[in-house]
């Protein structure tokens, strides 16, 4: 497939039916609820609504919408189908995204460009004000809901050890909405490509694989197969024939590559993303999850990574006569907080050598703390503090913003009553509170277990005296504001 | 440091620990036999597979292991597949032998394997069959399974260790499905908890070299041992995070702070029986019974590990952990939600 270099206009706001489309934020808001979407899928949606009514070929989405990569149609369809979804579209009577048979997709809703105010988008609009001196800084400097690599992550070295030199071939990265799940797969992948040249690391051959869309056994097999057409070169340095590995089965191709590696005496290093998608695609096909876990578990020369949230334990739900995949994954290892040196590091930009931060070191600590370490919110405070060149101003900017809040409330969804619960009793306190100050009806060990598995997650922070509190004032302020958790 | 013990996935060769009776007798067949040797999950089944194979290949024993998950093998397609798939694993240690993957080359899986055994019979060596998650045997469709049947008679001296857990969803047990599938009589062991002596050794992780280990003292190991009833998985979750994060204590609680405990037991008591169910609950609850009435079900719970005797003969929860969960179970019965999904 051919590639143009023309990005789609990602301008302001838009409203598509009942819609309203914040590309800035990749956001969708209707009514009653607020969904979030890729960074590309919104990009395939602002192209489609660019050329309203007009058939686009999936090869235009594709050369338009990933235009310095090589993609597979499959790609797109997928983008499509996730946007449907967003939308609560049907394929079958589409109210919003119609399918032409073999030509593409035509946008059939009305689109219509509100004008200025709160809709207009804020990141170019506002005036950058730096800090404490540095006039080169711009808000853009802190990736906001993109994933990042080498120089531009920060921390996580406990996780890269347990992945790349640890003892599990077999490992479940569990994270909230946000918290770099994509980025240490990107950062663990870099490592793999380019391991640093003092140390045995095995020799690896990485592939990064987002089953985000993927909706049938089909799809999946598909999706490997154009994994493996995007990874031809990194293949080839690697001495295999792509046509001799490459099968329309995912299994049947990915037993050929292991078996090629391992003649070389290398291992398969696969980094699945949006492996929640396991969840429904085990429901559609049950024969799927027993035959994954083989593939990944039982045979030599493949390592896993599947990155997901605590979605994923619905597939405890699962009676499977043999062992189940969740098994395997189980325990899993926890993406929280950043180290708050780390996060203070990530907010001088500390691994670019050719920068002087804007921030001083008691502003670095102190967006720290009110980010909770968490990267996204810390990023957001940085952008927010440099675009209003004021840190209370940047910390009511952030806490108001519906992206943050939607990424809050997702992150209670996924939580149980009895820690959805104990965050209101802690969100309601002046003060930490230790798991016995906080037991009401149940045991102080019952407490302490949820606090402690909501640290793990990054939502609750404990400090040295066993002392537990919202780990972020963004969070907290949510907290005590909203009705829906 | 990259720590050492390895939590949710088999081991082999020096991370293997224990089990060392059990691995001679299982290494010493009769000229032809069949094991079935059965456990609940995460004890360790399969790093029992993969010990034998690796022991098998780098000992003097005339067998050659090939390790064989029937995970997901619902016919004779699967097979194949699963078959292709242990052959890939061995194949540097078939090669040495003189036995090239391509020479089996076959439409099906019988025909692969009895080739297999062909030729290894014709190096002086018999096929050591070593199949994991063998429930799936017990779901092959009728005609697949006479296949296999009529394949593996044909196998003179072969030697067959299927794993899998005590039950099938049936109820029913697999031994009726490996006797019939392999015309033989089938020798039964139960996989449990690991002997004391074991459990330190492991918990110290001493068959490492001493650089490696990791630092725990002595006390804590006792601790470690006590609190996890020497079951495998849960010494090396609970040591793990001990040496992580400084205590025991502290590694107890933050190991019931993630749902992976309470899915492990969860999933194991639903392999049991409604009335293994029911002894364990009321053990767990120090509820009296009829021990003399229930003591073929006692010794099967002993035997997989989750009981064990107490000093005056009182039967007890093997491990602090499932005994907590099963004490639970009575909020569960109340309505509760702290045993809900989240």
């Amino acid at each position: 497939m051919r590639h143009g270099n023309a990005h789609p206009e990602v301008g302001g706001s838009l409203r598509l039916g009942d819609w309203l489309i914040e590309p800035s934020r990749n956001l969708l808001t209707d009514d009653s609820q607020q969904v979030s979407i890729e960074p590309k899928m919104m990009d395939v949606l602002v192209f489609l609504a660019s050329r309203a009514g007009q058939v686009v070929t999936k090869s235009d989405i594709a050369d338009t919408v990933w235009a310095d990569t090589f993609v597979t149609e499959s790609v797109v369809t997928r983008a499509i189908a996730g946007l449907r979804r967003a939308l609560g579209d049907d394929a079958r009577s589409p109210r919003f995204i119609e399918t032409i048979a073999k030509r593409g997709y035509r946008l059939i809703a009305d689109v219509q460009t509100p004008s200025g105010g709160e809709d207009a988008p804020r990141l170019i609009s506002r005036p950058v004000q730096p800090l404490s001196g540095s006039t080169h800084w711009t808000p853009s400097r802190y990736p906001v809901g993109q994933w990042v690599s080498g120089f531009s992550f920060y921390g996580r070295r406990r996780q890269l050890i347990e992945i790349l030199d640890g003892q599990r071939s077999l490992v479940w990265l569990l994270g909230t909405r946000a918290i770099g799940k994509t980025s240490l797969l990107r950062q663990v992948e870099q490592i793999a490509l380019y391991p640093p040249e003092d140390e045995t690391s095995p020799d690896f051959l990485p592939l990064y694989w987002d089953l985000q869309g993927i909706e049938t056994s089909e799809e999946l097999h598909q999706d490997f197969s154009a994994l493996l057409d995007d990874a031809a070169r990194r293949l080839e340095a690697h001495d295999i024939d792509r046509g001799a590995i490459q099968d329309e089965d995912f299994f049947l191709s990915l037993r050929r590559l292991r078996r090629h590696l391992s003649a070389r005496g290398q291992r398969l290093l696969l980094l699945i993303d949006e492996a929640e998608e396991l969840v429904q695609l085990s429901r559609q096909d049950p024969r799927l999850l027993p035959k994954l876990r083989r593939a990944l578990q039982s045979s030599s020369g493949i390592w896993a990574v599947l990155a997901a949230s605590s979605h994923l334990w619905q597939l405890a739900e699962q009676r499977d006569e043999t062992s189940p995949l969740l098994h395997g994954l189980a325990p899993p290892l926890y993406l929280g907080r950043l180290d708050p040196e780390d996060s203070v590091a990530l907010i001088h930009q500390a691994q670019d050598p050719n920068s002087q931060s804007p921030f001083s070191d008691q502003q670095a600590r102190r967006i720290a703390h009110a980010g909770g370490d968490h990267p996204y919110l810390v990023q957001m405070l940085c952008r927010e503090a440099l675009e209003l060149g004021d840190l209370q101003m940047a910390i009511d900017a952030v806490s108001a913003d519906p992206a943050v809040t939607f990424f809050f409330q997702v992150d209670g969804d996924l939580l149980s009553e009895d820690e959805r619960r104990l965050l209101r009793r802690l969100a309601e306190l002046s003060a930490p509170k230790t798991a016995d100050q906080l037991a009401r009806d149940e045991s102080s060990a019952e407490v302490l277990a949820r606090l402690v598995s909501l640290e793990k997650l990054g939502i609750v922070h404990r400090s040295a005296d066993q002392q537990f509190e919202i780990a972020s004032v963004v969070r907290l302020r949510w907290l005590r504001a909203t009705e829906r958790i | 440091m990259r720590s050492s013990y390895v939590v949710g996935q088999w081991v082999r060769r020096e991370r293997f620990y224990g089990r060392r009776q059990l691995l001679q007798t299982l290494l010493e067949p009769k000229a032809s036999s069949v094991t079935w040797l059965a456990g609940l999950r995460r004890v360790g089944k399969t790093s029992v597979l993969r010990q034998i194979e690796h022991l098998a290949f780098s000992g003097s024993t005339d067998l050659v292991p090939l390790y064989w998950d029937l995970e997901g093998t619902d016919d004779a397609a699967g097979l194949g597949e699963g078959l292709l798939d242990a052959l890939y694993d061995a194949e540097d240690e078939l090669l040495r032998i003189g036995v090239a993957l391509e020479d089996l080359d076959a439409d099906d899986p019988w025909t692969g394997l009895e080739e297999l055994v062909r030729q290894l019979g014709a190096h002086g060596r018999r096929l050591l069959l070593l199949w994991d998650e063998a429930e799936a045997l017990a779901g092959l469709p009728p005609t697949v399974r006479r296949q296999l049947a009529a394949s593996l008679a044909r196998f003179e001296g072969a030697v067959v260790i299927a794993t899998s857990g005590p039950r099938l969803r049936s109820g029913a047990s697999l031994h009726g499905s490996l006797a019939e599938l392999t015309a033989s009589r089938v020798e039964t062991h139960y996989l449990g908890n690991l002997e004391s002596n074991e459990a330190t050794s492991l918990a110290c992780q001493d068959q490492i070299p001493d650089s490696s280990r990791p630092v725990l003292e002595t006390e804590d190991v006792a601790e470690i041992v006590a609190r996890s009833g020497a079951h495998p998985y849960l010494i090396q979750m609970l040591a793990k995070r001990t040496v992580e994060l400084g205590n025991v204590e502290a590694a107890w609680i933050d190991l019931h702070a993630d749902r992976s405990i309470e899915y492990f037991h969860r999933i194991n008591f639903d392999l049991l029986s409604e009335a293994q169910q029911s002894v364990l609950r009321k053990i767990a609850e120090g509820a009296s019974f009829d021990a003399a009435s229930l003591s073929s079900t006692l010794s099967f719970l002993e035997a997989v590990g989750t009981t064990r005797r107490a000093h005056d003969g009182r039967y007890e929860i093997a491990n602090e952990s499932f005994a907590e969960w099963l004490r639970s179970l009575r909020s569960w019965d109340a309505g509760h939600d702290t045993m809900n999904p989240r």
